[in-house]
């Protein structure tokens, strides 16, 4: 048996090159609108972060959204209310935004190393129930509060920005990029890392791996916390993009697109959510255009059917699969 | 603070607390028989509800017989689900990993999905009702200086008819009583010959039609429903369920009764100290704090045994 050249040893990296090299591609061609480009990075980027906490660690968070939501919010109430705020996301070519999505991300990181902390006591069903409880009492706060901000401004929760707040395409463009780069060399960093096992022991046994020694309560937090910091950010940009915020944000939908993907491409990889939420965008793309109104029906059958046949989803499969008697899952890993 | 605004609006929270209660019932069935948690379980309610208003409008069939009609819909789409989603993920095993649980959670997101879209497709997202039949929202009752409308009246009295009617199917028929046993330990029911497959498969059956059914109380109580109705009463019923404890029917119907009181309470003192804008959302928000309170500090909610 040969032993397989270099690159193939880690296909996760060669795949990351591949798609950036793609989305930059597209960028420099221009065939693809930055807005449809975009789309796909947040796409694959909200995946990618809930993965760290769903995908190594198992816990599944149907409530995610709530961490979008409070980004988002964030992000468009301090440029919206601090001057200081509107003049930075304006510095540095997308830096600035970047910086201000950052700022987003800690106010979502704060509430999930809080709070999270307490509901990841919880779990399996508990815990998802308890994040789309979070969820819930998220959406309906901002629904009575936001409005008493500034009644004669806002459209119930509806923050729309006003044309001095709004930034060039091209920066939000660059800021998504460079949150997208770092949410995935973040997964892949962390799958490398101790933490990372830590994470997929809690994964296999949660008991066993805290009488093993693994700090299973911190571990789960920094997970948790790494996922909402990411989710707050794309959140952010996202909204930025859209030019505002309503509290269709806190949407279960959002979360449903992010552990779809998940699931699509198969749990507790790095190349799972990659290959999902290119799948998915794919599929969405293409359900949206041929079956507008049934698309999300058709993306719930194959749901569905993952689950019941192929629950260890794509990269799965893959790795079942031999290639010139080599099992594809020592290249993989 | 006015002391008859208080009494209209717990008044009225608990009379939608009743109908919240028994929306739950089949939640909190589903949970307890054979851990599944019913994601589609606001879907599932609203199929009771869409039927029996696509049947009055378009055959002028009584809603009263058309609750009848929304039952047996709900007991064959109970059997089907179980046959199709359930059974190759529960049905053969006693004891329900976590890896299940969340197959199961997965497996009725996706039906949830689906079957939201549909209602999404086929009513363009308008409202159905059933109209100003003849407990609509128009006449009213009044006990001293509180007025209460006439549907959501007959609402809570029918939910409460139903809760005991499901409670007496527990405790005093054989089939009942099976389900209670593989609740409790499916082994032990097996060792005495009760078949846990039939039970599981029974549950379900029993659980979505109660779902359905209570689509009419629903209908009842908001006069109108959308798919996104689906989005507020399903999120409570997992709130209801954690708080009554699982399995439990009474404790599901006072788990509503407290969350609607204490919604109709908030919203008076929201609107008193913060702003009346704001009452409604920050109320519903409250249920959710009290799911995570109860999450952390009684698990087992008020009549669940651990």
């Amino acid at each position: 048996m040969s032993r397989a050249p270099g690159y193939l040893k880690s296909p996760t990296l060669l795949l990351i090159v591949v798609v950036v090299a793609y989305i930059l591609g597209e960028r420099l061609a221009g065939l693809m609108t930055l807005d449809a480009l975009m789309l796909f990075m947040y796409f694959l980027g909200i995946a990618a972060a809930l993965n760290i906490i769903m995908g190594f660690a198992g816990y599944v968070s149907f409530g995610h959204a709530v961490f979008l939501g409070i980004g988002a919010y964030t992000y468009i109430l301090l440029v919206y209310f601090v001057p200081t705020m509107n003049s930075l996301q304006k510095m540095g070519a997308g830096l600035g935004v970047f910086a201000v999505a950052v700022v987003a991300g800690l106010a979502a990181a704060a509430v999930a190393a809080t709070i999270g902390a307490v509901v990841l006591r919880l779990r399996g069903a508990f815990f998802a129930i308890a994040t789309i409880g979070l969820d819930f009492a998220a959406l309906y706060i901002v629904k009575g509060v936001v409005p008493t901000l500034n009644p004669e401004q806002f459209y119930g929760a509806q923050v729309i920005l006003p044309s001095w707040a709004i930034v060039p395409k091209e920066d939000v463009f660059n800021a998504m990029l460079l949150t997208f780069l770092l949410v995935i060399l973040t997964n892949y960093a962390v799958r490398r890392s101790g933490f990372g096992m830590g994470l997929l022991a809690i994964k296999e046994d949660e008991d066993a791996a805290e009488v093993l020694g693994v700090p299973t309560a911190k571990y789960k937090t920094i997970a948790f916390t790494l996922s909402a910091f990411f989710t707050g950010m794309l959140g952010a940009i996202f909204a930025l993009n859209g030019g505002g915020v309503d509290e269709g944000i806190f949407h279960l939908g959002h979360s449903i697109n992010m552990i779809v993907m998940i699931v699509i491409g198969g749990l507790g990889t790095v190349s799972g959510p990659i290959v999902g939420g290119i799948i998915y965008y794919w599929l969405y793309d293409l359900l949206l255009i041929h079956y507008p109104g049934l698309n999300l029906v058709i993306l719930g059958i194959i749901v569905g059917l993952v689950v019941l046949f192929a629950p260890e989803g794509i990269i799965g499969i893959l790795r079942k699969l031999t290639f010139q008697g080599v099992r594809l899952r020592e290249l993989l890993e | 603070m006015d002391v008859s605004i208080l009494a209209i609006n717990v008044v009225s929270g608990l009379m939608w607390g009743c109908v919240l209660g028994v929306a739950a019932i089949g939640l909190t069935l589903l949970w307890g028989v054979m851990k599944v948690v019913n994601l589609a379980h606001g879907e599932l309610l609203l199929l009771g509800g869409y039927a029996i208003a696509w049947l009055y409008v378009t055959y002028g069939l009584n809603p009263l017989v058309g609750a009848l009609a929304a039952l047996a819909i709900g007991v064959a789409a109970g059997a089907a689900i179980y046959w199709a989603l359930l059974h190759k993920l529960v049905g053969k095993v006693d004891i329900i990993t976590l890896r299940i649980e969340m197959s199961t959670l997965l497996m009725m997101f996706a039906l949830s999905i689906a079957l939201y879209n549909v209602y999404s497709h086929v009513t363009r997202s308008e409202p159905r009702g059933i109209g100003l039949w003849h407990v609509g929202p128009t006449s009213v009752v009044k006990f001293g200086p509180v007025a209460v409308q006439m549907n959501h009246l007959f609402a809570a009295v029918l939910a409460l008819f139903i809760t005991i009617a499901v409670h007496l199917f527990l405790t005093r028929t054989m089939v009942g009583k099976a389900i209670r046993a593989v609740m409790q330990d499916s082994q032990a029911a097996a060792l005495v010959g009760i078949d846990p497959v039939k039970i599981k498969m029974f549950t379900a059956m029993l659980a979505i039609g109660v779902t359905a059914l209570s689509g009419f109380l629903v209908l009842l109580y908001e006069s109108s429903i959308i798919p996104g109705t689906a989005y507020k009463y399903a999120p409570l019923g997992f709130v209801i369920v954690v708080l009554g404890g699982l399995g439990s029917i009474l404790g599901s119907f006072i788990g509503g009764v407290i969350i609607g009181v204490v919604y109709g309470l908030s919203k008076v003192i929201v609107a008193e100290l913060y702003s009346p804008m704001a009452s409604d959302p920050i109320a519903l928000s409250t249920a959710f704090v009290i799911l995570v309170l109860v999450l952390l500090f009684k698990p087992e909610g008020l009549f669940g045994r651990r």
